[in-house]
């Protein structure tokens, strides 16, 4: 780790030398004194952690210096030391950007050094968060995070390519598991937004009345129990990126809502009248399709022309060929170093088992089947019976299992929808063309 | 009376509460007599020439280090210094607190000079 530099910039040698003494009690602060401005400029250059600064020196002011440093270096933070007792110079001083104004007197030191942790303290966190950051965009590089050779998912990094070298809306398009929400965490942090908010919102999963509030916010006293100000997530995203996933489940009335902010890019809180500025770029995603949605009515062709953008379809896992296995073997892997355990292989019986089934819950699915074939396995080779698939009812080999009754295939039929959609009974009602009574009742009958 | 003459002009309880040991408190007195001398007699130099600007510049200088030795009976003279304006209505006045600063500062420095065998 690099030293905290303190430089005390103080003409008089003998309160310098004591401010040295008090901070050099912290043996992790490399402390340097300088009696003139001119001094203290010329070794600038050594980038000092921060500057204890005397407003009144031999040579320049106070403000002369402070301004000097701003420009070499804007972040170094500046404690002015002074024998001014007058208000008027401190206002200037921290508007200039000095951190903090001490006026000497018996207390200083320990102001000084109460400033001196906080701003370690600080600074100790920045650099965290640095590193956290970069390793969050090391993790969605686009190789670490959709795995494949496949032309399909090719073609998608460089669909990915072109959304993170502009701001345009991007609609991610692809079932359950597929990794949508990735695609968009690989867009925000690799795109220039990445130092800024990645804000995700499930539209499904927020009640239709609490939806416009997670958007946009809310004023003290907007409604029955609002006893703060909140802000929505267009706002926390503020010059980040904000991804509405599940977008195609959001109410009609909401719909308009969400299409004036997006089209004037501004908002104002529920219960507020100032104009709040959208800054954020809007990423989308859903499993249903919207096209077809715009066509029965259920979605605004408007705000679907809004929100398509540059469309991403991810395939699902079925039609991805060879990836299965590549994935398989990463995800694999990926369990094996989380719990440090030796890598192991999947033989080809496994790989055949693999190939030859429907993955309903794409990536997501597999990920789990992986996991639970490495721990069931004993040695280092992942053996076909290890495998099991999550539901193996899910198989859509309808007509290749053994012969069955009319009854019996209705029944794998309708369990194969159910899985597929989440359970979303209307939803497999539609894809069926059947009532959604006929479900309920088969279920009701433990038939399904 | 006899009591009056052995009490110290200056209280060195603040700095060795700071360096904390004899030898760091050693080298403060050491910078203190070498460093404030020097900022006194730019002091006079600057009032003799009667640039009151730099007069006011030197008093400031010195406060705080005057300050840290605990040398009280000049807490309200060197500000008085210190907050003088260019143009300054009673040079007599300003001439004695002068002289005062002059006459107290010399036997501070004297007994310091004194108690660490400088």
């Amino acid at each position: 780790m690099n030293p905290f530099k303190v430089f005390v910039v103080e003409d008089d040698p003998f309160y310098g030398e004591m401010l040295k003494y008090h901070i050099s009690l912290n043996p992790d602060y490399v402390v340097e004194k300088f009696e003139t401005g001119k001094d203290f400029l010329h070794n600038l250059y050594k980038n000092p952690s921060v500057i204890s600064l005397d407003y009144s020196l031999p040579d320049m002011s106070g403000l002369e210096v402070l301004k000097k440093v701003k420009e070499f270096n804007p972040e170094i933070p500046v404690i002015i030391v002074s024998g001014q007792e007058d208000v008027s110079t401190a206002v200037i001083l921290l508007k200039e950007g000095a951190y903090d104004y001490f006026v000497k007197d018996d207390d200083t030191k320990d102001r000084i050094w109460n400033a001196l942790k906080n701003i370690r303290e600080k600074v100790e966190l920045e650099k965290e968060i640095d590193v956290l950051k970069e390793e969050i965009g090391k993790k969605y590089k686009f190789g670490n995070i959709i795995k494949g050779n496949s032309p399909e998912i090719k073609n998608i990094f460089s669909l990915i390519d072109k959304a993170i070298g502009t701001n345009i809306t991007v609609s991610i398009a692809g079932e359950t598991g597929t990794g949508k929400d990735l695609v968009a965490k690989a867009i925000h942090y690799n795109s220039p937004r990445a130092k800024y908010p990645y804000v995700a919102i499930n539209v499904s999963a927020i009640p239709k009345d609490l939806i416009e509030s997670e958007l946009f916010g809310s004023e003290k006293g907007a409604y029955t129990g609002a006893f703060t100000r909140k802000l929505g997530k267009f706002e926390e995203a503020g010059k980040g990126t904000l991804f509405l996933d599940e977008i195609g489940e959001m109410e009609m009335n909401m719909q308009a809502k969400l299409l004036r902010v997006l089209q004037e890019r501004e908002l104002t809180r529920i219960g507020g009248h100032q104009l709040v500025k959208v800054e954020a770029r809007i990423l989308v995603a859903t499993n249903r399709n919207l096209a077809e949605e715009v066509q029965k009515g259920n979605f605004r062709q408007d705000l679907y022309y809004r929100l398509l953008g540059l469309p991403i379809y991810l395939p699902p896992l079925r039609d991805r060929g060879n990836d299965i296995l590549l994935l398989a073997k990463h995800f694999v892997d990926e369990f094996c170093d989380e719990n440090g355990i030796p890598k192991k292989t999947i033989s080809q019986h496994a790989q055949e088992k693999l190939l030859g089934y429907s993955y309903p819950g794409n990536a997501r699915e597999l990920k789990a089947m992986m996991e639970l074939a490495t721990v069931m396995s004993n040695g280092t080779v992942i053996e076909e019976t290890n495998i099991s698939y999550s539901s193996p009812n899910r198989s859509n080999d309808f007509m290749l299992d053994a012969e069955d009754t009319l009854v019996g295939y209705n029944r794998k039929i309708i369990r194969y929808y159910l899985d597929k959609y989440d359970k979303n009974i209307i939803n497999v009602a539609k894809k069926l063309d059947i009532g959604k009574s006929t479900i309920y009742r088969m279920m009701k009958n433990n038939e399904l | 009376m006899k009591k009056m003459k052995t009490q110290k002009l200056y209280d060195l309880s603040q700095l060795i509460e700071i360096v904390g040991d004899e030898e760091g408190l050693l080298k403060m007195v050491t910078i203190f007599i070498e460093s404030t001398p020097r900022t006194l007699d730019e002091l006079n130099e600057n009032f003799r020439n009667k640039n009151f600007e730099m007069v006011a510049q030197n008093a400031h200088k010195m406060k705080a280090s005057i300050d840290m030795m605990r040398v009280v009976s000049l807490h309200d003279m060197i500000r008085k210094i210190d907050k003088l304006d260019k143009v300054i209505e009673n040079q007599a006045e300003l001439k004695d607190i002068i002289s005062i600063v002059n006459t107290k500062l010399t036997q501070v420095f004297a007994e310091l000079k004194k108690e660490f065998a400088l």
